[in-house]
């Protein structure tokens, strides 16, 4: 029984690696079509918005419905996004650092001109993408890693209390 | 879609911070449907507008013409709060308006922006350390353009200049004739196209109680608009407000040539003061401009002051015909006085 709880502390830690990953992935491709949205069409934060929400590939990423929903209620942007990124991390795998990146970009949002704003999106999609780089090189080894620990703790518990 | 409820004044006050909507919301129903404009500076007590006087806003909603104590005061976060909502968080699709110096809101509603200039090879590109805003606010009066139809517009369409100083209504009228010509209601239906470079006269067609069959190029800058509409909307008529430029007028006089009529209003307090803008003139050269419209302020708001034919030219002094259409132009004599 042990052994089975230390194996599966492993796999949920591998699982919780993926999902990070994904989930900073959506946020790199959010970025992108900001960034293609404003560079092209200047597009208004509103209009931006739901055109996010009616993107297909963020069909599964809640993340921009709760914005959508608090800045429609007339938040300003940055309260809003925190807000938006609060509710999301709960059921998210997202660490510390990564939301205290994204809440950055939340505060220079819409505060800048067409070149600020393509730059600030820049910016933050190399800062992600190397985070996601880092993870997903590490990816393999961790998951090994996580599966052999959770599978000798285990086991070592299991010696040390029988 | 946009909001109907923004398009009213409580809408132009929405763009407020709550303080300083609690102290509107206090002021009395008269006093709220005379203000014409509210400016907002920092650190200094709000002032209300109206088309007769300035007045202080107290805490509690009265308007004074006294500065005591009680006023409420704006705050220099709350200007920066006012701009950032009013451009919708988004400065990066309003960075023209920057320039400009204003903000145009749902409603036909303009927020003008008092700061430090951001330059770039000597022409204004932005502004920062914005310290004073100027709300002004737009009401549709679809009766506002009854006046000049039955003026000039009874037996068929015709060049018109409207003329007066900020603040008396131009755009107003400009919008109802709009409304009238475009919407068949006046007899005819005429194919008309509204040339909005600063998105003032159809800032959103949800807003508009009247329907207007109108086509509205918005946000273009003057001279490309008309020439675009000219080209493409094949219009019978075309809109568009506070012309100035040397630009404007040339797209105006090419559009004239191609036998489309224009409505277009101007700043001047009087017309020998419009005569002095070099830019202007060549609308008074024969086949431009048929009649000067000069509105009046004040207790005449928004209301035909004098109409002038261009053409029927006459003696400044003694009002007598001294010279024909034809001639070029050579001042303020040129005109006539008919009301």
């Amino acid at each position: 029984m042990l052994a089975a709880v230390c194996l599966l502390t492993g796999v949920t830690l591998c699982a919780q690696l993926r999902k990070r990953i994904r989930d900073l992935d959506y946020f790199v491709r959010l970025f992108t079509v900001m960034d293609a949205q404003i560079a092209y069409a200047l597009q208004p934060t509103d209009a931006l918005l739901q055109h996010l929400c009616r993107t297909a590939e963020f069909a599964d990423f809640s993340f921009v419905v709760f914005l959508q929903d608090a800045f429609a209620k007339g938040k300003p942007f940055t309260t809003a996004w925190k807000e938006a990124l609060k509710k999301y991390t709960v059921h998210a795998a997202l660490k510390a650092t990564d939301i205290d990146l994204l809440c950055a970009f939340g505060d220079i949002f819409g505060t800048t001109d067409k070149n600020g704003q393509t730059a600030n999106c820049a910016y933050y999609i190399s800062r992600l993408k190397e985070l996601t780089g880092e993870l997903k090189s590490n990816e393999k080894t961790a998951t090994r890693l996580y599966l052999t620990l959770g599978t000798l703790g285990g086991l070592f518990l299991t010696i040390l209390l029988v | 879609m946009l909001n109907k409820a923004l398009c009213g004044i409580e809408g132009v006050f929405s763009y407020l911070p709550p303080r300083l909507q609690s102290c509107v919301a206090k002021i009395s129903t008269e006093v709220l449907s005379e203000i014409t404009e509210l400016r907002l500076r920092a650190d200094l007590p709000l002032v209300l507008v109206t088309a007769q006087e300035k007045l202080f806003l107290t805490e509690n909603g009265r308007a004074t013409a006294l500065q005591r104590s009680g006023l409420c005061t704006v705050s220099g976060a709350e200007i920066e709060e006012i701009v950032a909502k009013a451009c919708g968080y988004s400065v990066h699709s309003h960075q023209q308006d920057f320039a400009n110096g204003y903000l145009s809101l749902p409603g036909g509603h303009r927020l003008g922006l008092c700061g430090t200039v951001v330059a770039e090879q000597g022409a204004p590109n932005g502004i920062r350390a914005i310290t004073a805003l100027n709300l002004r606010i737009a009401r549709e009066i679809p009766t506002a353009a009854d006046e000049v139809f039955t003026a000039c517009f009874q037996h068929g369409l015709q060049n018109v200049l409207l003329v007066g100083p900020p603040g008396c209504g131009k755009t107003t009228v400009l919008r109802a004739l709009a409304q009238q010509l475009s919407n068949g209601r006046r007899q005819k239906l005429y194919t008309c196209a509204v040339v909005d470079e600063r998105k003032e006269i159809f800032p959103n067609r949800y807003c508009q109680t009247t329907p207007c069959f109108a086509d509205v190029l918005s946000g273009y800058p003057k001279a490309d608009g008309i020439a675009l509409a000219v080209r493409v909307l094949s219009p019978e008529m075309i809109f568009c407000d506070e012309i100035g430029s040397a630009e404007d007028v040339s797209a105006i006089a090419d559009g004239m040539r191609c036998g489309v009529h224009f409505a277009v209003t101007a700043h001047a307090e009087s017309i020998i003061q419009l005569m002095r803008r070099p830019a202007v003139k060549p609308l008074f050269l024969p086949g431009a401009i048929d009649t000067v419209l000069l509105l009046g302020t004040g207790e005449l708001l928004g209301k035909i002051r004098s109409i002038y034919k261009v053409g029927e030219s006459i003696d400044q002094n003694g009002g007598h015909p001294v010279a024909c259409g034809g001639l070029p132009f050579d001042g303020g004599d040129l005109m006539r006085t008919i009301a």
